[in-house]
């Protein structure tokens, strides 16, 4: 027997798989903070916060591109295989889903401009909690992924069914008040599009969670997720 | 089966029964149920049970000296022609005890392809793909050149050939050479092709050329493969098994061993993380 299992091998991807993996978790940050800076933005009025999101646009972009760069290489150039061509494709689909994450903030950053002071009517506080509880999943979920961590990754998927009724309510608030035919309808149709828009930042982190999962396991959603959105691993 | 050993209780043969596909669900060609192989006293294989589908590409990886090449010589009872070399358990082809038939005719039917091209230096590309067909008596002019013909096509190789079918084989480059070889193991048309590393000596063309040719062999044959190279496994093989000190570790369809082995060991080995 020529070789054998000694000590672990140092192989030139662990390193670069870091790298990468550090680069992603950035991206993340950097796409969160586009989210709390648009609906920052829309509470305070303040076109400069609305303006500092619109000018982080070109480096999330950049991010995207470096990344899926840089992955592309070391699958070209390390021809990975288990986990680490896992990890690989997963990396691919989450700068997808992290793009999306800091486009939404950027579109809530410009109904801000559009419609500057938006957030005196009553169902702004939902918003407000929605936006917290959203950016936290995608926190959580990037967590999740920089340490492989499983049970973090489960618990996104909890956290999405609270987005998900706040989305309800807020509709809900939105048809309320419309109903008394108030002097800003426009404003209500704004909060309804900047909830849309937060409900699908929480569902690009349960993307985000549903990658990390694979990557670890293997498993893919249908294997893993039961209708009821509840992670059996 | 030869071998002073009581023949262990041969175990179910690790088969596709758990694949993905309904389809591939099937009793393999070849057979193998606690087939053990020793050198002398070592055990070089460990009572391994493997199915190897008809009209399929199956391919062994392990690191060196795991018992790739001693299993897949116990197929075509090359192992036994070592001094002191014997094997338990059993191996079937068709249902057949490949230790029961006669040796030649063993090896008629499961043909086999070496690392290093090796054609005969003394033959012309005719004579080496005609030798085995001349060795079991075959002598009609008529039938050699359609066997040649027919085999040269089969290997990819006639196109290149045919303007000089009598010039000296060894006169050919190393991947033609090699495609000779093939040609001469399908001048008897077996019905099963074992390939030992068959690329390992040839450069990255004329190895993509007997991959292309390996995907081809499959309609007509069943395919076992040796290799060290696990994206070559990963290219022509549709079902791996990864073999480590002699026993069977992990078998099943090559796109879920790369990418979700279920063994520990797989995963270290294919991912490189063996020290």
């Amino acid at each position: 027997m020529s070789e054998g299992m000694g000590a672990p091998a140092t192989r030139p991807i662990d390193a670069e798989i870091a790298k990468l993996t550090q680069d992603i978790e950035a991206m993340g940050r950097w796409a969160v903070e586009m989210v709390r800076g648009g609906v920052q933005a829309m509470e305070s009025g303040d076109p400069a916060i609305a303006n500092e999101v619109r000018g982080r646009d070109d480096r999330l972009d950049a991010f995207d591109m470096e990344i899926e760069q840089e992955a592309i290489r070391i699958l070209a150039m390390r021809q990975p295989a288990a986990h680490d061509v896992r990890t690989l494709g997963a990396a691919i689909k989450l700068i997808t889903y992290v793009d999306r994450i800091g486009r939404l903030g950027l579109d809530i950053a410009f109904y801000a401009i559009d419609d500057p002071g938006a957030s005196h009517l009553p169902p702004w506080p939902l918003l407000r909690t929605m936006s917290e509880k959203a950016t936290a999943m995608v926190e959580l979920a990037l967590e999740a992924f920089v340490h492989r961590d499983l049970a973090k990754a489960s618990r996104v998927f909890d956290a999405d069914d609270e987005v998900d009724e706040l989305n309800r309510q807020v509709l809900k608030e939105c048809v309320k008040v419309l109903d008394g035919d108030p002097p800003e309808p426009r404003e209500l149709l704004t909060y309804v599009l900047v909830s849309r828009h937060l409900e699908r930042v929480a569902d690009n982190a349960c993307k985000i969670a549903e990658k990390t999962i694979y990557m670890e396991t293997g498993k893919r959603r249908r294997e893993f997720l039961t209708p009821d959105k509840k992670v059996v691993l | 089966m030869e071998g002073s050993q009581a023949a262990p209780t041969p175990a179910e043969p690790a088969s596709l029964a758990s694949a993905s596909s309904p389809a591939q669900v099937a009793r393999g060609k070849l057979r193998l149920e606690a087939l053990s192989a020793f050198y002398g006293p070592k055990k070089a294989i460990d009572s391994v049970s493997l199915d190897f589908p008809a009209n399929t590409v199956t391919a062994i990886i392990g690191p060196s000296g795991c018992g790739k090449s001693t299993l897949i010589r116990c197929l075509n009872r090359m192992h036994e022609v070592t001094p002191r070399a014997t094997v338990t358990g059993r191996a079937t082809l068709d249902g057949e005890d490949l230790y029961e038939m006669d040796a030649t005719a063993v090896r008629r039917r499961i043909g086999m392809v070496f690392q290093k091209p090796n054609p005969f230096p003394t033959m012309s590309v005719y004579d080496n793909v005609a030798a085995g067909l001349k060795l079991n008596g075959v002598r009609n002019r008529a039938r050699l050149d359609e066997a040649v013909i027919r085999s040269l096509k089969g290997a990819a190789l006639w196109d290149e050939v045919k303007e000089n079918i009598h010039g000296p084989g060894v006169r050919l480059s190393g991947g033609q050479q090699q495609r000779l070889c093939i040609a001469r193991a399908l001048a008897v048309e077996p019905e099963v092709l074992l390939m030992d590393e068959p690329c390992s000596a040839l450069d990255p063309i004329a190895t993509a050329k007997i991959e292309q040719l390996i995907r081809t062999l499959k309609e007509k044959y069943t395919v076992i493969i040796v290799t060290h190279n696990m994206q070559q496994a990963a290219r022509v093989a549709e079902l791996t098994a990864f073999l480590y000190l002699g026993k069977l570790i992990e078998f099943g369809p090559t796109g879920d061993m790369f990418e979700r082995p279920k063994e520990k060991l797989t995963e270290e080995y294919i991912t490189g993380r063996f020290g």
